[in-house]
């Protein structure tokens, strides 16, 4: 059986509680560093870069290495993609959420 | 009711303040000036800020970057801080003129009015200005410093008294907390190497 589903498919690439974490973050800002994200996220060093990675590869966020003051740097952006794509993530639950029954 | 991106938002922008950077720097400032005042060298309080606002960006990106990162506030909260500096300055400006009119008005153009209450204003102004900038931008510490001023002000005006103690007292209180809220910050967040991953 196929055909448009009534329930709308949820983007599980964004709906990952820790890459929405970090979209929210960034969405909220103009850019931030790997150090930044790190503290106010709260995940560790491995799995930010593991779902910064995923993100990236998947062209939702921009990366630029730089140097500053002899230490390496890690910027993510979010591109413009990435707003869609959030944007549409928010449209999708929107619309779950205003179906579902209240209890 | 505020809504939950602009909650999040001014959360983001009040956890930028918790170094205590802002707080030493806006004291040293005032009480520079304060101090310049009080021994009748005023152009020093003039130079003062101007000599601090660029150390401040060198400062924060030596000592707070490493340690809790590196961001750059949205297009929204930037309006949000650009429309709050204006407000700011508007507020200062229009409350200067409204004292000097009132001085003018007293003494009916003549410089023998009630100094008393003059004297009061240059503490009364800043304090006022922190107060704003403390609501505005989300500095918890800033109305405290505030009413340090405005009080030390309206003291200054009752009793009759020079205008630069106040001013060296809100700078003062200013200057302590954020040296110790600094200390504490860099006791209790270590550089983080973010390739030691």
């Amino acid at each position: 059986m196929s055909g448009d589903p009534v329930v709308p498919e949820i983007d599980t690439l964004v709906h990952e509680p820790a890459r929405l974490r970090l979209l929210t973050y960034l969405a909220l800002l103009e850019r931030a560093d790997f150090v930044y994200l790190l503290g106010q996220s709260g995940l560790s060093k491995g799995n930010l870069s593991v779902q910064m990675g995923k993100l990236s590869a998947a062209g939702l966020v921009q990366v630029d290495k730089e140097f500053v003051d002899n230490r390496p740097r890690t910027t993510y952006t979010l591109t413009s993609a990435g707003r869609t794509r959030l944007a549409r993530y928010r449209q999708t639950l929107d619309s779950i959420l205003t179906a579902l029954p209240r209890a | 009711m505020m809504s939950a991106a602009g909650n999040l938002q001014s959360r983001v922008l009040k956890s930028s303040w918790n170094d205590g950077l802002i707080d030493l720097f806006a004291g040293i400032g005032v009480l520079v000036i304060g101090v310049s005042w009080h021994f009748h060298f005023a152009a020093l309080g003039g130079i003062a800020p101007a000599l601090l606002v660029p150390l401040w960006q060198p400062l924060r990106r030596r000592l707070v970057e490493p340690r809790t990162g590196y961001m750059e506030f949205g297009e929204q909260t930037r309006l949000r801080l650009s429309r709050s500096l204006l407000t700011m300055l508007l507020l200062g400006v229009g409350t200067l003129g409204l004292g000097v009119a009132t001085y003018f008005y007293a003494g009916g153009g003549v410089l023998t009015a009630d100094v008393k209450l003059i004297a009061g204003l240059p503490a009364f102004l800043i304090g006022f200005a922190a107060l704003v900038a403390g609501f505005s931008f989300g500095i918890p510490r800033f109305p405290l410093y505030a009413l340090v001023l405005i009080g030390g002000g309206v003291i200054t005006a009752l009793l009759g008294l020079e205008p630069a103690p106040a001013m060296m007292a809100g700078g003062s209180a200013a200057a302590l907390v954020g040296a110790v809220v600094l200390g504490r910050f860099l006791k209790d967040h270590p550089v983080v190497d973010e390739q030691a991953r």
